[in-house]
């Protein structure tokens, strides 16, 4: 007990005189930290770290993923160099903003309200409501998709039931980008609220208090004391929806499979597609890396934002 | 808030009652589906069932080895949660506690999890397993998931860092050792970060397709949602056993999640805004 | 009156049928030159075979080849096509751990993993004991610069057209009438007139396209060319005949004849027709199974087939057949007991005993001939008529996906489904499949 309460600055193991002067000190912390760090490194890097470093390495060579990996042909920057040229890749690109602009905006601004309706709200039915809006994440994007494909049908969904000559929201490019969106929207919502009502939650009830007394009704209220206190959740929320965006891929896998033509080919369900259906690892890898270089850039914006924010939700 | 009006209230009573029909309907209306026949399902989609029918569990219980699948996911799950938050609350202590040198880079090689497209390493995670002879074993599928500590890992982390630092002080003075301090003060208090975690390392390996999919070729060690999958056919659609087997897949964590929606509540926020 | 021994399978005439089909192998139907193994050699086989009556086929074959051999279990795993094609069997041969014996969906397909040396070289074998067995102009699908590497295993004729006589009646039209393209479009104007979708055509999947587009430059091409054009021989896709041939199926599209099943599933599209709700069926020889049920269910339905029209005063489709089908390969290996083995199961698979067996679960086609024979099977009213076609034929020819590089493919169907849903014009179809079959042509 005496020694552990010293290791802080002494150091467990007492080294001779001579190798403490050139070697840092290894206190017990320092050993203790390491083992409780291990566990996970000990599965992260051989099934994940290396796995990446290994795709950075093919996206350098010309293998179709099939058989063979070993003897690989070095190509250089050529897969990076096509997809500056493929204009597959921009229409992807495109499309993937596309889809970002449908979902980001509406997740962001129905998130807000509900937030803002489930904070004014007391009861059961608030409650519920909280219970209710979350219950998505408990389920795959596997399984909202196939849910979505049930309801959106035009045999037996929703279109079948409002009209005598159900349209076919996924034979339309836009029509299926849209569908796509609302189950993004439908299983994402949830989150984006409850991060909403940790800000709102976070505001002082002063605040409003003050803005009552100078005669603030309840929109003033709103616009003058909510949205400006709000600011950092906001760009919080707005980065994540933005990622979740970029990320997407199961609901394309099971909705819509890219189509009809590339309508709604992401740059996650391009790169699928190269890599798998035409055999192009290669290519399908150089595609993952500016794919994770996109999503990297975001979130490291992110981290610099939510540090330099002061604000505290817990 | 006393200045609220009628219309008010009666307008958010109408978006909550909105609100829970529209998350809450496409579940009810699968679970309706799985209980009528594929004709009745294809003939009124939308009604209650005439003559409710358990034809399509049966199937897919006793002829279609559902009990197995169910049994192999379970395994699967379990197993993960428990390595996943034991190994995602130690090294995010320790991350909380150290945020210079070789710690803060190997934090941000664990955030990086979160960046990649997990698509990419599906051939060397692949490679690695099949070497370990673990391809058609539960354990091959576990291992991958083991890998995945990203999101724990900065949870845990963050959530860490609110622990006022006078407690540990406290603890060190009385002569608490490094790993009593994190046992016996931070465990304790880091108990709802360590709920949502698990659940999250729950839902991941119970709902997950990817890894199974290419891990385990040997029907009887399948999962359940590759137990879904099955039942599918190039030339037919079978809605209704479909639903029957979606079901199946989503219920499980769907009670789990009413049960512990607090924990979850809580913890969700408090780690995805400061990662 | 249509009659048909094995139509519905008990599971017990299924266990028969097993037995029989062992009885076959074991009793030197199938000679082979395998040593004796002490202990069973176990053999993986995956295939995209996963539900319904393909996979019963598949076991009933598996179940069979077990019983007449001690020293092979084979054991066999279906998988859900999609996930199969792209995802599974790529990762297995990537990650060097492939299933022994696997099934090829398409063709082209198959070469992705011959050409880095994952697939077992057949060609000695193939010469000495099985060659004889199959229809000469298949083999295209399974040679691939002069070597052989599977057997096949359900092959069949695509350009048919099915046709609904009760709803022809309706409408006053003949079977005749669709004998050339000018006609079937006259009989689809009258459908359409009546407020009936004329022809059942989901191409969600997007291969059922290809083939008729194939047929429809066939037409304009001739054979000959056309043939030249899909092994890459000569001509490009983007000149003007594909394009006629092509704008010929957007024609069809643009008039409304597949009404609003384009985007659809296969299995959706061909709904339209068995529940009679459209003229017409345009698709394979597999729906004439699918004709003989549906005619014993309901003895109202009367329906038919016949092969596809032909364009007046264009050199027509010639007198050999495209074709869809599926084959057995298995990994390349450097272990002579485990080739011997594999050669087992794929001499196996691809006998007429065998297929014959299969048949019995799914009469819908074969690749041996002679399997119809050691089926048992008594082939009556519309299948007779497809049966005799296919036993008689001299060659068969081949549809694009068998000879245009993986890699391209996936742009050809691609391209061809957004041309009829209209996202993207003809020309601009045909030249970026062009474009895509040069970058990736072999040298």
């Amino acid at each position: 007990m005496k020694q552990a309460q010293m290791s802080q600055s002494a150091g467990l193991f007492r080294l001779p005189r001579l190798l403490r002067t050139v070697r840092p000190k290894i206190s017990a912390k320092d050993v203790v930290h390491g083992l409780m760090v291990l566990p996970a490194l000990v599965f992260y890097i051989p099934l994940f770290v290396v796995p990446i470093l290994l795709g950075l390495a093919v996206s350098f060579g010309d293998w179709s993923g099939v058989a063979g990996a070993l003897d690989m042909e070095w190509i250089g920057a050529e897969n990076y160099v096509e997809l500056a040229g493929d204009r597959k890749f921009w229409s992807s690109l495109g499309i993937t903003l596309r889809y970002a602009a449908m979902v980001v905006p509406s997740q962001l601004l129905i998130g807000l309200l509900l937030a803002a309706t489930i904070n004014s709200g007391k009861g059961m039915l608030s409650a519920g409501v909280k219970v209710a809006i979350l219950t998505p994440i408990a389920m795959s994007a596997v399984a909202i998709g196939i849910l979505a494909t049930f309801l959106f049908s035009p045999q037996i969904g929703i279109p079948a039931l409002i009209s005598n000559e159900p349209v076919d929201l996924f034979a339309e490019p836009n029509g299926a980008l849209l569908g796509v969106s609302i189950a993004h929207v439908w299983g994402g919502i949830g989150f984006t609220t409850f991060i909403f009502l940790a800000g709102l939650q976070a505001i002082p009830e002063e605040l409003y208090e003050a803005a009552k007394i100078d005669g603030a009704g309840l929109m003033a209220r709103f616009r003058r004391v909510t949205i400006p206190l709000l600011r950092e959740t906001t760009i919080v929320n707005l980065i994540l929806i933005f990622i979740g965006a970029f990320r997407s891929f199961g609901l394309i896998y099971t909705m819509t499979r890219g189509g009809p033509y590339r309508a709604t080919e992401v740059l996650s369900f391009f790169m699928y597609k190269q890599a798998f259906v035409s055999f192009r690892m290669s290519y399908g890898s150089a595609i993952a890396v500016i794919l994770f270089l996109i999503i990297a850039t975001i979130t490291l914006f992110k981290i610099r934002l939510t540090r330099a924010g002061t604000t505290r939700y817990y | 808030m006393n200045d609220e009006t009628p219309v008010l209230r009666i307008s958010r009573f109408a978006i909550f009652i909105c609100l829970l029909v529209i998350m809450a309907y496409p579940i009810f209306w699968s679970i309706m589906s799985s209980v009528k026949t594929n004709a009745e399902l294809v003939a009124n989609p939308f009604s209650i069932p005439r003559e409710p029918q358990i034809d399509n569990i049966v199937e897919l219980w006793v002829e279609g080895d559902f009990i197995r699948y169910f049994r192999n996911t379970l395994i699967i799950s379990l197993v993960t949660v428990i390595g996943v938050v034991t190994m995602s609350t130690m090294a995010g202590y320790v991350f909380s506690q150290r945020a210079t040198g070789a710690y803060k880079f190997l934090f941000l090689l664990f955030l990086f999890g979160l960046m990649v497209p997990r698509e990419v390493v599906i051939v060397p995670v692949f490679r690695i397993i099949a070497s370990l002879g673990l391809r058609n074993t539960l354990g091959g599928v576990i291992l991958v998931y083991m890998a995945g500590t990203s999101f724990g890992i900065v949870l845990m982390r963050t959530y860490f860092l609110s622990v006022p630092t006078e407690l540990r002080e406290a603890a060190l003075i009385d002569g608490c050792s490094e790993f009593g301090v994190f046992f016996r003060i931070y465990v304790p208090l880091a108990a709802p970060a360590m709920v949502t975690v698990s659940i999250f390392a729950f839902f991941f390996s119970w709902n997950d397709l990817l890894w199974p999919l290419i891990l385990i070729q040997q029907p009887e060690w399948f999962t359940l949602v590759q137990g879904v999958l099955r039942y599918q056919d190039e030339f037919t659609i079978d809605w209704s056993k479909r639903s029957a087997g979606l079901v199946f897949s989503i219920l499980p964590p769907l009670i789990f999640y009413l049960i512990f929606n607090r924990g979850i509540q809580s913890g969700l926020t408090a780690g995805a805004i400061k990662m | 009156m249509i009659k048909q021994q094995t139509n519905k399978l008990s599971r017990r005439d299924f266990l028969k049928a097993t037995a029989a089909g062992a009885a076959a192998v074991g009793t030197g139907a199938v000679p082979l030159p395998v040593a004796a193994q002490d202990d069973p050699i176990n053999l993986i086989m995956w295939s995209n075979f996963s539900a319904g009556s393909a996979l019963e086929a598949v076991d009933a074959m598996v179940a069979a080849i077990n019983e007449a051999n001690s020293d092979i279990v084979v054991e066999h795993t279906g998988f859900q096509n999609e996930d199969y094609k792209a995802t599974i069997l790529n990762t297995a041969f990537a990650g060097g751990a492939p299933p022994d014996i696997f099934a090829s969906v398409g063709f082209e397909w198959l070469f992705a993993f011959v050409r880095p040396g994952a697939v077992l070289d057949i060609t000695d074998y193939y010469e000495a004991n099985l060659r004889d067995r199959y229809i000469p102009g298949i083999e295209a699908t399974y040679d691939f610069e002069g070597r052989f590497w599977a057997v096949p295993w359900r092959v069949g004729s695509t350009p048919f057209i099915h046709y609904n006589l009760n709803l022809f009646d309706q409408i006053g039209a003949s079977p005749d009438d669709i004998a050339t393209v000018d006609g079937l479009m006259d009989v689809c104007e009258k459908g359409l007139a009546a407020g009936i979708t004329p022809i059942g055509f989901g191409n969600k999947n997007q291969w059922n396209a290809v083939h008729w587009i194939s047929n429809f430059v066939k037409n304009i091409m001739g054979a000959e060319s056309a043939n030249a054009l899909f092994s890459m021989r000569e001509g490009s896709w983007a000149d003007a005949e594909p394009i006629e041939g092509a704008t010929r199926m957007k024609t069809f599209v643009d008039n409304g004849y597949f009404g609003n099943s384009l985007n659809e599933s296969y299995g959706v599209g061909s709904q339209l027709y068995w529940a009679g709700e459209s003229l017409m069926l345009g698709t394979g020889g597999w729906e004439v199974s699918g004709l003989v049920r549906k005619m014993e269910e309901d003895p109202e339905f009367r329906g038919d087939f016949k092969e596809f029209p032909v364009e007046v005063g264009k050199p027509g489709l010639g007198s050999d057949w495209i074709f869809w089908g599926s084959l057995w390969a298995a990994s390349a290996s450097d272990d002579n007991a485990a080739i011997q083995a594999r050669l087992k199961v794929l001499d196996a698979v691809g006998s007429a005993a065998m297929q014959g067996l299969s048949f019995q679960v799914r009469q819908d086609s074969y690749a041996a001939r002679g399997a119809v024979a050691a089926s048992g099977v008594e082939i009556a009213g519309p299948t007779a008529k497809y049966y005799e076609l296919y036993e008689n034929a001299t060659a068969l020819l081949p549809i694009p996906d068998v000879a245009i590089p993986t890699q391209a493919t996936a742009t050809m169907y691609e391209e061809f489904q957004g041309m009829l849903l209209g996202h993207v014009s003809v020309e601009d179809a045909l030249n970026e499949i062009a474009d895509a079959i040069d970058r990736f042509r072999p040298e």
